[in-house]
């Protein structure tokens, strides 16, 4: 069975993007638009992967985290930042909520993210 | 009858040697005087009642140039300057017997002027009738000439005195304005002081403080009965400003620093500096106070600006990357060679306007104070040959020999990694874009007491002697370099001394336009 992947992103061009980059090496991939959706759909789905934007409507990826935390069901589950901030203080923050690692967009391009994917979980198999 | 003949004969004998007797004794009275006044050594005149001349003696003589055979029987006033003085002197005399010491002018012979002083007295027969009178006459021109001359000093004297009176007055009055002066000087550097925005403190040549204006009280949160005559250290004891305190290590002749703040919100830049009267150099120390915590609240909005901007610019930037990247890896459709390259220069200026981006985001962080991030052990020497390696790409393409004359050990830093390779790229970068096809670029790294010296020496274009002191700051470029690269933000160099010397490094080139620029750094090696 294919691994799942979550992507939570409110940029729709990025989240297509990256949605058919991780389908095609055959990850199943789901998507929400914002940090509510996004916590429904860990809880629903529970992700092998989440991927993380953190400035978004309704729920920042912040707030998504200490949330995640607090659920013992979904609390293990890797997540990696994709966001345009990357503050260390905020790096810093994101890894004591028990983020694994951090991707500032401007600084890779799809095919790194994949690469960083396949780091954190192993091919979509 | 002749006894009585004889007796009357013995009479008439006895009587005329009484007579002869008489005679020779009024002769010898009158050889007498006359050698008693030849020897006198006054001058003596004998006058007859009608003011005639009867006897000088030889003094008068003398004094006169006259012999007693040519003034004997000429008038008395004939001898003196003032005729009828003389006449009116005998008047007088007669009147009232002697008359001492008047003053008189007597003419000589010559016609020499003589100051005399002259007494009279008068000559009465036994029936107490008139007879004449006796003159003496004293020369007092000497005296009278030592008491003129003395007259004429003291007179001399008494101008000096009455100038020097005057002058010292002039003095005075002089004085008297320039206190006045003075008073309305104090009064207005007094006012002046008073209102100031700055505070300001004035220590004398015996380190006490002498001045405080109401700004510093405030400032310090002290009264300056509290402070006056106490030295820096002592009010830096009591304000608890460390810098005041410490004012010994301080070398510079001026020192300006921010201060710790005292209170929310008030942030001060002390500067203490030497100063001096023309003829006095630097005696006294004057300590200011500038209020700039509104300069850094401006600051600081000025950053987050940046910071959210730059943040809110990001997300087109990343968009359109990613669009291009999967574009051109031709994951959207295979692209014609014409549209390949299009999309490539596009996503070329796209990276370009990333790292504007990324270096505006590293000026908003130096300047809010947030920049170094938890520092720790790195080998530099190893994160260096991990920095040079993707560069010898870019060197390549632009046919430079990049050389690098690294040491084999370890060169152990406390820095914050990220950052520390940030620094030391921009600098290499800066030396291959900045330097000709052919050039060479050097990357050095030695160690010298506990520092490790990084260069990196280029054969570019070099930096223009004028603007070298502008180097530094935030978005200078030097004029050939903006025409060699219309690309460059001119923010690396200063992101990179700022993370050079917030790692307790120094920072500095060598540049000679047209030959080349070489940039220094060295940092404290902690093993």
């Amino acid at each position: 069975m294919a691994k799942k992947i979550l992507i939570i992103e409110d940029e729709e061009i990025l989240l297509n993007l990256l949605k058919s980059k991780l389908s095609e090496i055959g990850y199943e991939v789901f998507t929400a638009l914002d940090g509510v959706a996004g916590l429904e759909a860990i809880k629903e789905i529970v992700p092998d992967l989440i991927l993380l934007d953190l400035i978004m409507p309704r729920m920042g990826g912040f707030e998504l985290l200490e949330k995640r935390q607090e659920d013992e069901s979904i609390k293990g589950i890797p997540i990696i930042i994709i966001s345009n901030s990357g503050q260390p203080v905020e790096i810093e923050k994101a890894r004591k909520l028990g983020v694994s690692d951090w991707l500032i967009k401007t600084e890779f391009d799809p095919k790194e993210v994949i690469e960083k994917v396949v780091a954190q979980i192993g091919d979509s198999s | 009858m002749s006894i009585i003949r004889i007796k009357k004969d013995d009479k008439i004998r006895g009587e005329k040697k009484k007579l002869k007797r008489n005679k020779d004794n009024s002769r010898e009275g009158n050889s007498y005087m006359r050698d008693f006044l030849t020897f006198l050594p006054l001058s003596i005149c004998d006058v007859s009642p009608t003011g005639m001349i009867e006897n000088v003696n030889k003094e008068l003589e003398e004094l006169s140039g006259f012999t007693l055979a040519e003034v004997a029987g000429e008038y008395l006033p004939k001898l003196f300057l003032r005729a009828q003085k003389i006449k009116e002197l005998l008047e007088k005399s007669s009147e009232e017997d002697t008359i001492k010491n008047q003053e008189l002018t007597l003419i000589t012979k010559i016609g020499k002027e003589i100051t005399v002083s002259v007494s009279v007295a008068t000559r009465k027969d036994s029936d107490n009738n008139l007879s004449g009178y006796f003159l003496s006459i004293t020369d007092i021109s000497a005296q009278k000439a030592i008491q003129q001359q003395t007259e004429k000093k003291i007179k001399t004297r008494t101008k000096d005195l009455e100038e020097s009176r005057r002058a010292v007055l002039n003095i005075l009055e002089d004085t008297e304005a320039a206190k006045v002066e003075i008073e309305k000087e104090k009064t207005r550097t007094q006012i002046v002081l008073n209102n100031f925005l700055d505070g300001l403190l004035i220590f004398g040549s015996d380190k006490k403080l002498w001045s405080i204006n109401p700004r510093a009280e405030e400032f310090l949160k002290i009264t300056m009965e509290e402070v006056l005559d106490k030295t820096m250290e002592e009010i830096g004891e009591i304000t608890g400003i460390k810098e005041l305190a410490n004012v010994k290590k301080i070398k510079k002749k001026v020192f300006r620093e921010e201060l710790v703040p005292q209170e929310k919100g008030l942030i001060l830049e002390m500067t203490i500096q030497k100063v001096g009267l023309p003829n006095k150099p630097e005696t006294d120390t004057l300590v200011i106070l500038h209020d700039i915590s509104r300069e850094k609240v401006i600051e600081q909005l000025k950053s987050q600006f940046v910071s959210v901007a730059a943040h809110q610019l990001r997300t087109p930037l990343s968009i359109i990357k990613w669009s291009l990247s999967m574009m051109i890896q031709g994951e959207l459709g295979s692209l014609t060679d014409e549209q390949k390259e299009i999309l490539e220069k596009t996503n070329q200026t796209n990276e370009r306007m990333i790292r504007l981006i990324n270096d505006l985001l590293n000026v908003a962080r130096i300047e809010e104070g947030r920049f170094i991030y938890r520092p720790q052990a790195v080998d530099f020497n190893e994160l260096l040959q991990d920095i040079i390696k993707p560069i010898h790409q870019l060197a390549d393409e632009k046919k430079i020999k990049l050389k690098a004359s690294l040491t084999k050990e370890p060169k152990v830093v406390r820095a914050d990694t990220e950052k520390l390779a940030l620094a030391t790229k921009n600098l290499i970068e800066n030396a291959i874009y900045y330097t000709e096809p052919k050039g060479s670029v050097t990357v050095s790294l030695t160690s010298k007491d506990n520092q490790l010296e990084f260069f990196v020496k280029d054969t570019g274009i070099g930096i223009p002697k004028d603007q070298q002191s502008r180097i530094f700051g935030k978005f200078f470029r030097g004029d050939n370099a903006v025409r060699k690269e219309t690309e460059g933000t001119g923010l690396g160099l200063f992101i990179a001394k700022n993370i050079i010397e917030a790692h307790k490094g120094k920072i500095w080139f060598e540049s000679v336009e047209g030959k080349g620029t070489t940039f220094f750094f060295t940092l404290p090696i902690i093993g």
